[in-house]
């Protein structure tokens, strides 16, 4: 079993691109950022601590912003390479290390418990619509599911996933 | 909350005070004495014996309504945009370019893809000469890639071009091919002994 803190250390440009997102949804949706971790060797490895926002919603698009970015990114930055890497088993230096980045982004994609937490209260509260607690209750239910199955190293799976999605995408719509 | 102690009257005032608030003389050259707000503001924030009708940070009437933790605009403004480290500006900036490189080859590899996928298609279809194209046309791009090496040997195997095909054989390791392609092997090496047979 390889420790948590090990796997951290080797992905750390996703908990970047993770934090980063959390504090770029901030800013688009104005919420008062009052620290930023972008990394740390700790637990929680990064962190953005923000004030609960006027609007409940914008509780859960800062929640699940990372989902978007990491994912995006890791997916455009890993999949011309993935097929040289795992397909043809032929990758060059550059090949394995945009694997890796892209990698390591996209596995950071999902919302930590910390995260599914923030969503949950804000959905507990009173007066929240009952549409945005439909929306979030089952988000707040992968995230943890997700968040377990990270033992058994799900995340790096869906970061696998992600950068396999898009070539071969394209290679069945094109051929 | 860090203060500026006067040195006439002996007045605490806050810490960007200009002047003293009892006696009005300047402040300019007295010392901050705590700690400064702008190292304390998350601890600073979380208060919970504040007077929750001033900003928080900068003590101002002047609080925004409708939040839970009151803040006036310009603090509010400032904590919106606080600033990205100049360091993980570097890094975004960094992986936009890599991500933008990494574009650029995807063509390329999605060109790879279909090559791949037209010469197996064309193996299946016992259109050999157009799935050799197709490998061949790979093995340029990917010369040591084993599959592909396999791909080739089992289309000179299945054309009956048996000494090329042991050439291209003996490159290849005995684990680490795609399922498709040790399924193809076998098929290939079953038709060859119902042949022998016969």
């Amino acid at each position: 079993m390889i420790p948590g803190i090990i796997i951290t250390i080797l992905t750390f440009p996703g908990v970047i691109v993770h934090e980063l997102a959390h504090m770029l949804m901030c800013r688009i949706l104005k919420v008062a950022v009052f620290d930023v971790c972008f990394f740390r060797l700790g637990r929680p490895s990064g962190y953005v601590t923000h004030e609960p926002p006027k609007e409940n919603y914008k509780n859960l698009l800062i929640g699940i912003g990372p989902f978007f970015f990491n994912t995006i990114i890791g997916a455009l930055i890993a999949s011309p390479s993935i097929l040289a890497v795992i397909k043809f088993d032929s990758g060059n230096v550059i090949d394995y290390f945009l694997v890796w980045l892209g990698i390591s982004i996209a596995m950071h994609s999902f919302p930590s418990t910390g995260d599914a937490k923030s969503i949950w209260q804000s959905m507990s509260k009173k007066g929240t619509n009952i549409f945005l607690k439909l929306i979030s209750a089952p988000i707040v239910l992968i995230i943890y599911l997700f968040a377990f199955g990270s033992i058994f190293w799900l995340d790096l799976v869906y970061g696998v996933v992600v950068s396999m999605i898009l070539p071969n995408l394209l290679i069945w719509i094109l051929s | 909350m860090a203060v500026r102690t006067c040195e006439k009257c002996g007045e605490d005032n806050r810490e960007n005070a200009k002047a003293c608030v009892s006696c009005g003389e300047s402040l300019k050259d007295t010392n901050i004495i705590g700690t400064k707000n702008s190292e304390k503001d998350k601890m600073y924030i979380y208060e919970d014996d504040i007077d929750i009708t001033k900003c928080r940070l900068c003590g101002s009437d002047n609080i925004e309504i409708g939040y839970e933790i009151s803040l006036c605009r310009g603090c509010r403004e400032k904590l919106i945009n606080r600033k990205i480290p100049t360091i993980i500006k570097v890094a975004a900036g960094f992986v936009l370019i890599i991500m933008l490189f990494s574009f650029t080859k995807l063509p390329t590899s999605i060109n790879s893809g279909i090559a791949y996928h037209k010469g197996i298609e064309a193996y299946k279809a016992k259109d050999f000469s157009k799935a050799m194209i197709n490998f061949m046309k790979l093995r340029e791009r990917y010369p040591s890639s084993n599959e592909i090496v396999g791909w080739i040997a089992l289309t000179y195997f299945v054309e009956g071009n048996y000494e090329k095909s042991a050439e291209e054989f003996k490159k290849l390791p005995d684990k680490g091919l795609s399922s498709e392609l040790n399924d193809e092997l076998e098929k290939a090496y079953q038709n060859l002994n119902l042949k022998d047979r016969k």
